[in-house]
């Protein structure tokens, strides 16, 4: 009895989470490919309460007698629950394949990927493709075979999954019809059971797992801008407010470092500058990993914190803000392509006063870089050379630009304006709030969670406020894409 | 901890460390912090020279060691106290100090003869040496661990801007070349640690060819030795003997040059971690500063028929760009005049283009 009983407790469980995870991708997908304007609603995800779920379990889990004389009503209940078991799973498999047919419908054909792969090996088997002339070459396409069989050994594995989870449904169902005939004609197998058993557990794990990686890399073509997948650096300032600025800083400095090992990137801490008394003016971070910018860069803005502050003396309540800025390290490539002339630079080094030149001999050589039209300012002190110092400033700096001007959709850095990089830097993006209620709001997707721990211990909390703010801003795109088309 | 209160108050200045007892292994930080600043504000004016300033003892942590340099640097005045005690932390470690490594290496205790090891470089600096010079060895544009040597000027930063002028004449020389296979030639005037024309040669090792002269037989050895480390397949052996510059052939492309430009009235003022170590020669330009600087203009047009970079004092460029100003007599006369004058990044005038009529 036992046995019938945990079975229906787990699907039961799985299809409330699959009907609530689904809601938020799948309601939103379908209704952008009607292209009705209204389509706007759906993007504001809020969490579905999680009542209703746990009144089916109480409806299933009942207590069954195990006595001969309530065998039938028993056989009757255990069809039902069967039956219930098998609707599940076919709904199931229905919205892992409509999210796998729709990662399909994105992709290129397999049989395109692997006869490029196969290209990008030949080329990379040349013995002259990896002297050191061609070192930019060489990154790019060991870049592109990385991507190319990553995605290869995902679509084999989709497809597997999806053709045990199809296999398993239809034999799941002629052993049901099978086992119901028996039932009718009062046999009762019971190796027939087990083979059900098995068949309905294989079958869920299948449609399962195919369902969680159609998510995942539907996720994942999210970030698709131009510099998505690049290694980035996060910038971490303390606003005004002196210690519990500081001591911000060094919660979200946590919270990053927490959050960016959950995803499995490799975190560099690159500087660090302590507060006077606790915590940090600014930490910078380089984060690495695929699709490291492209998971981040929603990160950036002002973050809020409100709490009893325990630095101040009456223990108030005390807003404090810390700025995050997120930019993209690009590849020597990319970044060649922007010139900018010298006149729209200044250049200035952390030596300052007396003579210089040859009346001086000092070591420390940071170079502060500051693109006048845009006023975005730059700065490296980590070389042991002034020059090294300027061209890695000089690539940040680009590199910055570039982000900014493909956030805007602009054509070209030049049309940068400063005051429109201001009020984006400015803008305040979560609102962490610990007193007197607990709650984490995101002000652009709407997406909130009360459990503030979980989110600066930088877990799935975190993760889901990533992820809702990517599909908002898809949304959002689509939406003006939409528009454009319309006023087209 | 314990401290014997009578060497505290004695009449003769003591060293305060050597009469502190501290526990072996981990000392926290705090503790330490807390007493050498009480130490020290008992103490104002003592610690002759001869005597160590900072004794560290084994087993105490790699943050605290830095910490405790940190402070004795500091209470010298000893310019730039916490890049140096880095810089000869990592030195005496034999690693780098890189703020990814810091949390990792901060606990770890420092054995007898790092601890000595790195005692006595502080000690030195403290003596305001030029940590060039303690090390040995420092990068220099695209060099890495270009070997120093007293008393040859240490390589400054408004070097590397010179050099990056030059690199973009000496390219576009090369596109304008076409297709012969000549050459670039290039004069490096006053080579010191030959900086300059090796950072030149390093990044056009197949398209230039370098000529350093100095007249320090030092420099020249430093200059060589150098040019093996960077350059170790592309060198002439036969460059040790400074009267060579004579048997070959002067028709350069490009002349550059980091001459002495200190005008004699600013030497004074020099700290004296420059003029107690570096030499005067390769400093002082006489009263002006433009000894040097003249003597070289003088013999430009038998050197080269193109460019001449120089850095300079940042009186000088207003001053060449006014003697060497195209059409002037003196500009006739020598056959030179200023093409160019430009900034460093620090904002002062520091560098001077010349051309050869």
């Amino acid at each position: 009895m036992r046995r019938l009983v945990v079975p229906a407790v787990v699907i039961v469980l799985l299809t409330a989470n699959i009907d609530q995870a689904s809601s938020l991708l799948s309601s939103g997908c379908n209704t952008s490919q009607h292209r009705r304007r209204s389509c706007h609603h759906h993007y504001t995800a809020t969490k579905p309460s999680t009542l209703s779920f746990q009144k089916q379990i109480n409806n299933i889990i009942t207590p069954i007698p195990r006595s001969s004389a309530a065998s039938s009503s028993l056989t009757k209940l255990r069809a039902t629950t069967k039956e219930t078991d098998l609707t599940s799973l076919r709904k199931l498999l229905t919205t892992a394949t409509s999210i796998h047919n729709k990662n399909l419908a994105s992709t290129p054909p397999l049989s395109q990927i692997s006869s490029r792969l196969h290209d990008l090996e030949v080329e990379s088997s040349n013995p002259s493709f990896w002297d050191s002339s061609n070192s930019a070459r060489n990154d790019v396409v060991t870049k592109e075979i990385g991507r190319y069989s990553r995605l290869k050994e995902e679509m084999v594995l989709w497809e597997k999954l999806r053709k045990d989870a199809t296999e398993a449904l239809e034999l799941l169902e002629e052993l049901m019809n099978n086992q119901k005939s028996d039932d009718d004609n009062n046999n009762s197998e019971n190796d027939n059971e087990e083979m059900i058993l098995l068949t309905q557990e294989e079958c869920q794990s299948s449609a399962q797992q195919l369902l969680l990686l159609s998510q995942k890399y539907e996720l994942s073509t999210l970030l698709s801008g131009p510099y998505d997948d690049s290694p980035c650096r996060i910038l971490l300032t303390a606003g005004a407010g002196g210690t519990e600025a500081c001591d911000w800083v060094a919660m979200l400095y946590r919270m990053y470092v927490r959050h960016a090992t959950y995803m499995d990137y490799t975190i560099k801490v690159v500087d660090e500058s302590a507060g006077d008394v606790v915590g940090y003016k600014s930490v910078e971070l380089q984060i690495d990993g695929p699709n490291a910018y492209g998971w981040f860069k929603g990160e950036k803005g002002a973050h809020r914190l409100v709490r009893l502050s325990p630095f101040n003396a009456n223990n108030k309540r005390q807003t404090t803000f810390a700025g995050v800025d997120v930019v993209p390290v690009l590849e020597e490539e990319t970044i060649q392509s922007v010139d900018i002339p010298e006149k729209e630079l200044e250049i200035t080094t952390m030596r300052s006063g007396g003579k210089g030149g040859q009346n001086v001999n000092k070591v420390e050589t940071g170079v502060r870089i500051k693109h006048l039209p845009s006023g975005i300012a730059v700065k490296c002190t980590e070389q042991r050379t002034q020059m090294m110092n300027k061209n890695l400033a000089m690539n940040r700096l680009k590199a910055q630009l570039l982000a900014i001007a493909q956030e805007q959709r602009l054509q070209d850095i030049n049309a940068i304006r400063g005051d429109v990089v201001e009020a984006s830097w400015g803008a305040q993006i979560r609102n962490y709030v610990m007193q007197p209620y607990k709650m984490v709001k995101d002000g652009r997707s709407e997406w909130e969670t009360s459990d503030v721990d979980g989110v600066l211990d930088g877990g799935a909390a975190l993760e889901e406020f990533v992820g809702a703010w990517l599909r908002w801003m898809r949304g959002k795109e689509e939406k003006e894409r939409e528009e454009l088309e319309m006023a087209a | 901890m314990s401290r014997q209160r009578h060497t505290i108050c004695s009449p003769t200045p003591v060293p305060i460390y050597t009469r502190f007892d501290i526990p072996k292994g981990k000392v926290p930080l705090y503790s330490i912090y807390s007493t050498a600043r009480n130490l020290s504000s008992n103490n104002g004016n003592d610690t002759s020279d001869g005597a160590a300033a900072v004794k560290l003892t084994p087993g105490i942590t790699i943050q605290t060691a830095l910490n405790y340099a940190i402070q004795a640097l500091e209470r010298k005045s000893v310019p730039e106290p916490e890049e140096s005690a880095l810089n000869l932390l990592s030195h005496s470690l034999g690693l780098c100090w890189e703020l990814g490594h810091q949390s990792v290496l901060a606990n770890q205790p420092m054995s007898e003869e790092q601890c000595n090891a790195f005692q006595s470089l502080i000690e030195r600096r403290i003596h305001l040496e030029p940590l060039q010079y303690i090390i040995g060895q420092w990068d220099f544009h695209d060099l890495i661990g270009l070997k120093i040597k007293e008393p040859m000027l240490c390589p400054r930063p408004e070097t590397e801007e010179l050099v990056e002028f030059v690199l973009k004449d000496v390219s576009e020389l090369i596109r304008n070349r076409g297709s012969t296979k000549e050459r670039i030639r290039i004069l490096d005037v006053g080579s010191g640690t030959g900086a300059i024309g090796l950072a030149i040669a390093n990044r056009y090792c197949d398209e230039v060819q370098v000529l350093a002269l100095d007249v320090l037989p030092e420099a020249v050895e430093l200059s060589n030795d150098n040019a093996k480390r960077f350059l170790a397949n592309h060198i002439d052996d036969d460059f040790t003997n400074t009267q060579a510059g004579e048997t070959y052939k002067m028709d350069f492309d490009i002349v550059v040059s980091n001459p002495p430009y200190i005008p004699s009235r600013d030497m004074a003022t020099l700290s004296e971690d420059v003029s107690r170590y570096e030499s005067d020669k390769a400093l002082c330009g006489g009263d002006d500063g433009l000894d040097i600087v003249r003597h070289i203009v003088k013999r430009l047009p038998e050197w080269t028929t193109g460019n001449c970079w120089m850095e300079v004092d940042d009186s000088h460029p207003s001053l060449i760009a006014d003697w060497l100003s195209p059409g002037s007599l003196e500009s006739s006369r020598l056959g030179v005049e200023c093409v160019s004058t430009h900034k460093d990044f620090c904002g002062r005038d520091r560098f001077v283009k010349l051309r050869v009529l």
